[in-house]
């Protein structure tokens, strides 16, 4: 028996809509689900610190859905602790790991080689130094730079601990500077935010850290040559010029969020390539 | 010791000792979380500590500063920095000495606008230095900075500031203050923990309790790489410690803060004792539900086991020597052992079934032996007279179930005894023997010869015809068979000995007479036969023995007969279209010189059964062709044909087709003109031979007629491969033609059978002018019998042809 009354709903025609309403909510749900925002903090350490956020301000000016943070440096040791324990999914190091970090799956993502220039406070006159007198400026035996040649003023030299990337990257070349004992009128601080700190306030400062990091100065450091080698990424890419450090992302195999890929393969991206160089690093040999 | 305990007890012990190492995990489980939350706890504690400690630094720092400005703020300072050299020093000192005085500032100086010290209010006998501390360039430029340098006794923090006149700066001023034992004892009373201000190398530059800390430079390590706050605790002490990486201005310091964790630590020892506790009770309550668990749980088993020891001792008699607590293994011993036995036990049953098969076939061979002497005769091996009794009652039975009658011949061999007197015992054994194997040729295999003692044997005979006279007459002729085979020449070892029995015969059939009868009446028929003379038969049964010997007469008197010629040919005529004489049919008589014609029907089944029909019927055939011969030179006698019967018996003998020819061609009859009948009876064996047999004779010319047709076992299937000539309607079919439709249909379906194969046909028996008339209608010409004639001598049939021609339709009536 067929119902034949048209002012009566048909019933399969009911449920009918149903299931097309059931069914297109499930789509869009599925749709939703890979597209969730997410925001991306990327902590550790400083030498990356600020390049990585140039990096960030373009991922998250080029696309809308995640938002990556770059907070301030807790240094490639508080990396490995937050990516170790989960606290975050993806962390930045100054350097490339060791084996016994690279154990439980954590995996090395580098980024780029970043020239490690000496830098004097905005009063510095002088545009290069040798490395004789890098080692005697730390050792307290030249004082004023007037011995450079430079405007006379009190060098104040900053320096960082012996375990500092950028100290054991100068130290690959000017072996004695790994272990010297630094003067004691010689700064020593932790963090390379206190190193661009003290650049700032102390005019005839001296110190060095990785190139792309100055740019976070307030003033303007003058960039000091080695031995007239500018510290650019081509001269690193050369070899002309010697110091250098490395520094990467670090993440555990398998726990890579949706953010923390579409980070990655921004920072592989030609536009991700283009702010590494623009900022004075040269990428990691696969993205050349 | 085990052993001596028992299984439950075993298993107690081990879920014990698991339960145990269960609990003290749990416990120690437990007393980590407990530690791990007092630590939190003792941390969160610590933590408040060193966020005291950064905001009190800062404050330090503020001092500085407002220290440096209210001295800045001075009135007098900058007229005293710009007087004479030797009043400058006294009027700055008089200012910066009082301050210093009011601030408690550790360091307070002022230099010229070259940066040479004016004055240190810190070290009053020490000036016109030069400045070097970090930010005095900076203040000679005009701006304030506020630094820090690592002093002996720890960090300073210094605040230097320009001091203007008139816009121009004139110098500067710097006030400095130690972080030092005193702000660290003041941070201590603050923070209530006992504080020290480490260096990067550990060393402790200054403490709120000197001595009393012990810092760990590893710790320290950690804290200055990883920036972050690093917490130990110190388990003897019973304190809890933080090592807190702090940035005093400049430089980078850790101060190591320990608070008296004492209580948490003896909330802990607390827990601990409480948590051990109910880890005791817990283990206590276990061991007894275990306990009492297992004890019920394995009673089936030591039952299991107490049965199983209690069968073992039942099978071998030993007892077990397990501990009560060898339940298991006491299982385990007594399944071996059963296992054992039964592998023996098995053996053992195999050996004795070995045995008792031997034994089985010796007993079966002794049964068969038994058997051999109780029913069989030892000499002989016939069955002996037990075993011929069972015989005869079964027979008997069986005799009465399908009325076939049977026969028992008692068979005594004449003068035996004469044999065993003059030729010993030994020679007669071999006699026996041999009458024995004799007597065994000459009965059918469902016979039985049986040897009832010394000479007498008998001979059981089964399965003889329903007719008694039938079944006599078997009886008669294997009695003659062994008569004829026992009376042959014996070979002796090297003596030849002619011997002959005596045979005594009597039927049985229907239980009639119990087996003891039976064989007495064969015994007294053997007897009759002795006394007869011996080497014959007799039967029992009177009447039987006189139609058995009427009948031995008979055939006696038919060779004789054949011998003497008393056999003469009758002609009966056949008669075509009823008028016209084509032919006669011979037939036999037996004039006896006593009892005159004898009929064929008494005579002709004596003779076909005991042979002189080959004889008889070899005269009948040459006499036939002799009077062919002879009517061949009449013409008027010329053109008849003559049927001739040949017998089945007569017709198989193996020269019969070469007798024929021979007769023929010795009398110089026509073939043409004889007509041998032949019965169906004769083609119901070996149809082949027939054929080949009537096609020889065919070529010759000779003809054929199948007598009695549809009488026998016709079949239509032999008819087309026989080369006949004539069926014959049998007379049984003509006599009731006229009144039995079926007869009527038969006839008329062989004579339309006779046309279709090409066939003449003849009916025999016409005795009416109706049934020729019949006959005739149905298509059969050619008639025979009483209508016409009946069977005539030869000159009265010659007459009667004679009478034919002169008559062409002639109505004869002889009487």
């Amino acid at each position: 028996v067929t119902d034949t009354n048209p002012c009566r709903p048909n019933r399969s025609l009911i449920v009918k809509k149903t299931v097309r309403v059931s069914l297109l909510c499930l789509l869009a749900l599925s749709l939703a689900a890979p597209v969730a925002a997410e925001t991306l903090t990327i902590p550790g350490s400083g030498n990356p610190e600020y390049v990585l956020g140039e990096l960030a301000k373009a991922f998250n000016s080029q696309q809308k859905q995640h938002q990556v943070l770059i907070p301030p440096t807790t240094g490639t040791a508080g990396a490995l602790r937050d990516v170790t324990q989960g606290t975050a999914s993806i962390g930045r190091v100054g350097r490339p790991l060791k084996d016994v970090e690279r154990t439980g799956g954590m995996t090395y993502h580098p980024l780029g080689r970043d020239p490690i220039a000496f830098a004097g406070g905005a009063l510095v006159t002088g545009r290069t130094i040798t490395r004789a007198q890098i080692v005697d400026i730390y050792a307290g035996k030249l004082t004023n730079w007037r011995d450079l040649g430079s405007k006379p003023g009190p060098i104040r030299a900053i320096g960082r601990e012996v375990t500092d990337a950028s100290r054991q990257a100068i130290a690959r070349d000017i072996k004695v500077f790994a272990s010297m004992v630094f003067d004691e009128n010689v700064k020593i601080v932790n963090l390379d935010t206190q190193m661009i700190e003290l650049l700032d306030r102390f005019p005839t400062s001296i110190g060095f850290l990785n190139r792309s990091a100055l740019m976070a100065a307030k003033t303007r450091p003058v960039l000091l040559a080695l031995d007239r080698i500018e510290p650019t990424a081509d001269n690193v890419r050369s070899g002309r010029y010697p110091f250098w450090l490395e520094f990467g992302l670090i993440y555990q195999a398998g726990a890579l969020t949706p953010a923390g890929q579409a980070f990655l393969t921004f920072v592989d991206s030609p536009a991700g390539v283009h702010v590494l160089r623009s900022n004075g690093v040269l990428p990691a040999e696969p993205r050349r | 010791m085990t052993n001596l305990l028992g299984l439950a007890w075993r298993s107690t012990l081990a879920l014990i000792m698991l339960t145990v190492v269960a609990q003290l995990l749990s416990y120690q489980a437990s007393s980590n979380l407990r530690r791990v939350a007092m630590q939190q706890r003792e941390v969160d504690k610590v933590s408040t500590v060193s966020r005291a400690i950064e905001p009190q630094l800062k404050r330090e720092g503020e001092r500085v500063k407002l220290v440096a400005q209210l001295l800045l703020m001075h009135d007098e300072l900058a007229d005293a920095m710009q007087r004479k050299a030797t009043a400058r020093r006294a009027a700055v000192a008089a200012i910066l000495d009082l301050t210093y005085q009011q601030s408690r500032v550790d360091q307070l100086e002022v230099t010229d606008e070259d940066g040479v010290v004016l004055y240190r209010a810190h070290e009053p006998g020490r000036s016109g230095d030069l400045a070097t501390v970090w930010g005095i360039d900076e203040a000679l430029a005009g701006r304030s900075t506020l630094v820090s340098t690592k002093g002996a006794r720890g960090p300073i923090i210094l605040f230097i500031a320009p001091v203007r006149a008139a816009g121009k700066i004139i110098g500067t001023v710097l006030v400095g203050t130690q972080i030092g034992d005193r702000t660290i004892r003041a941070l201590s009373i603050e923070a209530g923990a006992d504080l020290a201000l480490l260096t990067r190398s550990g060393a402790m530059v200054s403490a709120s309790a000197p001595g009393k800390l012990k810092p760990d430079n590893s710790a320290i390590e950690a804290a200055f790489l990883q920036k972050i706050p690093i917490y130990r605790t110190n388990e003897v002490k019973h304190t809890s410690l933080v090592y807190l990486p702090v940035l005093i201005v400049d430089d980078a310091w850790v101060i190591m803060a320990e608070i008296d964790s004492t209580p948490a630590f003896a909330l802990l020892k607390k827990g601990d004792q409480q948590s051990a506790l109910l880890t005791l009770l817990v283990l206590g309550g276990s061991i007894m539900i275990i306990f009492i668990v297992l004890r019920y749980a394995l009673k089936p088993l030591r039952e299991l086991r107490r049965r199983a020891e209690a069968s073992v001792v039942a099978l071998t008699g030993i007892a077990s020597t397990r501990a009560a607590g060898d339940d298991i293994v006491s299982i385990v011993a007594v399944l071996d052992t059963l296992t054992t036995l039964l592998i023996e036990r098995n053996g053992e049953l195999t050996a004795q079934r070995s045995n008792l098969e031997v034994e089985v076939n010796r007993s079966h061979a002794a049964a068969a032996e038994i058997n051999q002497l109780a029913f069989y005769d030892s000499l002989t091996k016939l069955p002996n007279r037990r075993f011929l009794l069972v015989l005869l009652e079964k027979a008997l039975a069986a005799s009465s179930r399908h009325r076939r009658k049977g026969a028992l011949l008692f068979i005594d061999l004449d003068n035996f005894k004469t044999l065993n007197d003059t030729q010993g015992h030994g020679q007669g054994d071999l006699l026996l023997q041999q009458v024995a194997e004799r007597i065994l040729t000459c009965v059918r295999d469902g016979d039985t010869v049986a040897r009832l003692g010394g000479d007498e044997f008998v001979v059981m005979l089964k399965n003889l015809s329903e007719n008694a006279h039938e079944a006599a007459s078997q009886t008669e002729n294997v009695g003659k068979i062994i008569l004829g085979a026992l009376s042959q020449t014996y070979r002796l070892g090297s003596y030849e000995h002619q011997s002959t029995v005596s045979i005594g015969a009597t039927l049985f059939a229907d239980r009639h007479g119990s087996v003891d009868e039976l064989l007495k009446r064969a015994d007294l028929a053997m007897y009759q036969a002795k006394a007869a003379g011996r080497n014959t038969l007799r039967f029992f049964d009177p009447e039987m023995q006189a139609e058995v010997t009427a009948r031995a007469a008979l055939e006696a008197a038919l060779r004789e007969a054949v011998l003497h010629h008393q056999f003469v040919l009758y002609y009966q005529a056949q008669v075509e279209h009823e008028c016209h004489l084509t032919g006669a049919e011979a037939l036999v008589r037996w004039n006896h010189p006593q009892r005159g014609m004898v009929s064929p029907a008494e005579f002709i089944p004596v003779a076909e059964e005991t042979g002189v029909i080959l004889p008889l019927g070899n005269w009948v055939l040459e006499t036939g062709c002799a009077q062919l011969a002879s009517w061949a030179t009449r013409p008027e006698m010329a053109h008849l044909t003559l049927a001739v019967n040949v017998s089945a018996r007569q017709f198989h003998h193996q020269d019969f087709v070469e007798q024929v020819l021979a007769l023929l061609e010795r009398t110089g009859a026509n073939p043409q003109r004889l007509k041998l009948e032949l019965t169906e009876s004769l083609l119901l064996s070996n149809l082949e031979n027939v054929v080949v047999k009537m096609n020889l004779l065919k070529k010759h010319g000779v003809g054929f007629s199948l007598d009695d047709f549809g009488t026998g076992y016709s079949s239509l299937a032999y008819l087309k491969r026989l080369p006949l000539d004539q069926l014959k309607i049998d007379q049984v079919f003509v006599r009731d033609i006229l009144i039995d439709p079926n007869d009527a249909a038969i006839a008329k379906m062989v004579i339309a059978l006779a046309d279709s194969l090409g066939l003449a046909v003849i009916a025999e028996g016409v005795e009416t002018e109706a049934q020729r008339e019949l006959l005739a209608r149905q298509g059969c010409h050619a008639c025979q019998g009483y209508l016409f004639s009946r069977p005539l001598p030869l000159h009265e049939f010659e007459r009667l042809v004679a009478e034919f021609d002169a008559r062409p339709n002639p109505r004869l009536a002889i009487a």
